[in-house]
């Protein structure tokens, strides 16, 4: 995971969405503890506090939970719920403004349809 | 020591207003960037929270008490760029007179880190390259581990490597002492991932006061065709305004009731703006 000062978002929402992607990949497993707020201060450079929104963020959607006095872990089904959650943003992020600008171009639902399976094709 | 007041702090040299009724409340345990152009005041603030000058009116307040006594006053500590520091004395002894006032002080770890940086303990202060100078005023600034720690300019002198290697060891004696430090510098976008605080200074005066996320969250882009741009702006305040070629970017501030980006009309682009974007535009709306 890389944090970029150039993307603008703020850093937590990158470092959450970093640790989601290393969920979903298996890096840290279901039931397994993932790094805590030092470690990731130390790692990404970041203040402790910025780091702590990151997880706690995860904590709050219910994709982690606290074991007190040892750290964060990853709960079970967590790789599901997420695989749902990042379904639901890729609607919201790519799928809306794709469809919003497609009909700024008068391109037809049928068009674009057969355009998405010529680049599946293209990519398989 | 747990919080430092100001209060309504004004500074004049001859005609020039330097502070103009700065009023800040500094927490302990908080990352602050104070930041602001040259000439903005920040050295001028530091110095007066610091009692290295008094304040032309106003007073600072440290746990309510206006003054620092013997114990309060090693709960500061403030790093200067300019060379305040006995030119004379050496590396080893400069440490070792600092790690005599401050109770916390590591002076094997000090030392040790000086080294691994290729820092001759034995050299005096003068005798220093700035690069070298620069290392041991900002390691010895942090290994006091004093409650409130002011760091003025802390990259002044430093090369990119350095830089680096410093923002790990002012992160590493933070996560360590869980105290109060304050980065006042203008390289804004380099110091922003350390920050938890954001204090604004610009003519003397704090224009902007906020958590890191609060400001970030609260400010963002928007653009599109003039016309739309236009009838959408008085939703907002408008720090800074672009118009060009029939189109208008404006940086706005939101206020909590803000209309999300979906519920704008087609055509307008709103984004986020970072730190240092944010700080030019109210730095030139000031200048209007």
């Amino acid at each position: 995971m890389k944090l970029n000062t150039l993307d603008q978002r703020p850093i937590y929402l990158q470092l959450q969405e970093g640790l989601e992607n290393a969920i979903l990949a298996g890096t840290y497993a279901e039931e397994t503890q993932i790094p805590s707020t030092t470690e990731l201060s130390r790692a990404f450079q970041i203040n402790p506090a910025t780091a702590g929104k990151g997880v706690n963020a995860l904590v709050d959607e219910g994709f982690c939970y606290k074991k007190r006095g040892i750290g964060i872990f990853v709960k079970e089904g967590a790789r599901e719920m997420l695989k749902k959650k990042r379904q639901a943003v890729f609607k919201e992020t790519y799928l809306i403004p794709l469809i919003k600008e497609a009909k700024h171009l008068d391109i037809s639902s049928e068009d674009l349809i057969r355009w998405i399976e010529e680049a599946d094709d293209a990519d398989n | 020591m747990q919080t430092i007041k100001v209060c309504d702090v004004s500074k004049n040299y001859g005609d020039v207003q330097a502070l103009q009724q700065v009023n800040l409340e500094l927490a302990r345990g908080k990352i602050y960037g104070l930041l602001g152009r040259n000439g903005a005041g920040k050295s001028t603030l530091l110095k007066i929270i610091a009692e290295r000058i008094k304040p032309s009116s106003g007073r600072v307040l440290y746990d309510g008490t206006p003054t620092l006594d013997d114990v309060t006053s090693r709960e500061i500590y403030f790093s200067e760029p300019e060379n305040t520091l006995p030119e004379m004395m050496k590396v080893k002894d400069f440490c070792y007179y600092t790690s005599q006032f401050y109770p916390r002080f590591n002076l094997d770890e000090a030392l040790q880190l000086l080294k691994e940086f290729g820092i001759n303990e034995k050299k005096r202060l003068n005798q220093l390259s700035t690069g070298y100078y620069a290392i041991v005023r900002s390691i010895v600034a942090l290994q006091t581990r004093a409650g409130f720690i002011f760091m003025d300019e802390p990259t002044l002198g430093h090369d990119a490597v350095n830089r680096e290697l410093l923002y790990d060891e002012i992160l590493r004696i933070y996560r360590e002492e869980q105290n109060t430090i304050v980065l006042s510098t203008h390289l804004i976008d380099e110091v922003s991932n350390l920050l938890e605080e954001v204090i604004l200074l610009d003519h003397g005066r704090i224009i902007l006061e906020d958590s890191l996320e609060g400001v970030m969250d609260t400010h963002s882009y928007i653009s599109g065709l003039s016309e739309p741009v236009r009838q959408i702006a008085g939703m907002y305040t408008v720090i800074d305004k672009k118009e060009d070629l029939g189109f208008t970017t404006l940086l706005v501030k939101k206020s909590k009731d803000a209309p999300a980006a979906p519920a704008l009309p087609s055509g307008i682009n709103v984004s986020q703006a970072g730190l240092q974007d944010i700080f030019i535009a109210y730095c030139k709306n000031q200048d209007k």
